[in-house]
């Protein structure tokens, strides 16, 4: 690749998310890179090559870069007053939209968490069977009914059994509820960059 | 290396490596390199990061007729350097106890 396309080719992957200010001080960055390593003795393609492929370099800087300046880039692309004036009469509309949706983003959370606590209570409940099956179980045969004792403890078993298969799902319901959370925001800002993934 | 170690010890190395003297981008990968694997995709962000943590700052001069940008490092960098030296006996103690824990399982 020569310089000249190496560099609109990082022009043009930067373009969409950076605003120009960001993106001439990358270009000089790079540019600057290749020079010097001319310099040294290297030839223009070696210099290209050495300093990354543009995608590279793209994905690396959009990783570091708050989602914050990125989506003021894909407001500030179009300064136009009308399109502006339109924004704030609409506002009533998108900003309710916008609060319904985090409302939903919301929701999905206390659903999760509140899934996870119900699996605990059952996962606690049926432990705790097993003690009062025991202990109905002794009050009962104390008064004599020893089949009825032995049904309360075999009840009481049963349940501690369940429970205790439940509680080795807690483990691994926990770990996949945070892996969940964890990628819903990543989600939100990848739906922002789009990022082409090569491989 | 582990990219998350990596990443901080890097940001540490660039700001060694403009501590005595200003220095351009080539040479700080050039400086660097024989200790931490570095090239301009990594440092670039890296730069970008320490000035806007106003660890460093930037200025174009002339160079054989082309513009050259170099970096300055400022006192809040020098007073990260100092920092992470101080934090280096603390590093040394967890990895003794990695050492240690991983001799006690054989």
């Amino acid at each position: 690749m020569t310089k000249g396309a190496f560099l609109s080719e990082l022009h043009k992957k930067l373009s969409p998310f950076l605003t120009e200010e960001d993106i001439q001080k990358t270009l000089e960055f790079y540019s600057e890179a290749i020079d010097d390593r001319k310099e040294e003795g290297m030839s223009p393609e070696e210099a290209v090559d050495a300093v990354g492929t543009p995608s590279e370099i793209a994905n690396r800087l959009l990783d570091e870069t708050p989602v914050t300046k990125i989506v003021k880039k894909k407001i500030g692309k179009k300064k136009n007053k009308a399109v502006w004036i339109l924004l704030l009469l609409g506002s009533p509309l998108w900003i309710a939209l916008l609060l319904a949706f985090f409302a939903c983003i919301a929701a999905v959370y206390v659903v999760g968490a509140a899934l996870l606590l119900s699996l605990f209570a059952v996962t606690f409940a049926l432990l705790l069977a097993f003690p009062a099956g025991v202990v109905f179980a002794v009050v009962v045969a104390v008064s004599g009914e020893w089949p009825a004792a032995f049904v309360l403890f075999g009840l009481g078993l049963c349940a501690a059994g369940l429970g205790l298969f439940m509680f080795l799902l807690c483990h691994p319901a926990i770990k996949a509820a945070f892996r969940a959370a964890a990628f819903i925001p990543k989600y939100i800002k990848s739906l922002l960059v789009g990022k082409e993934n090569e491989q | 290396m582990d990219i998350q170690l990596k990443r901080g010890l890097l940001d540490i190395c660039v700001l060694s490596s403009i501590n005595k003297e200003p220095s351009y981008g080539y040479q700080i990968i050039k400086s660097v390199s024989p200790y931490v694997e570095i090239s301009e995709s990594t440092l670039y962000p890296i730069l970008r990061r320490l000035e806007e943590t106003d660890c460093l700052t930037v200025t174009t001069d002339e160079y054989n007729g082309r513009l050259r940008k170099y970096y300055h490092i400022t006192d809040m960098g020098k007073k990260r350097i100092a920092q992470f030296k101080n934090e280096w006996s603390e590093i040394v103690k967890i990895y003794d106890f990695i050492v240690k824990e991983e001799g006690s399982n054989d």
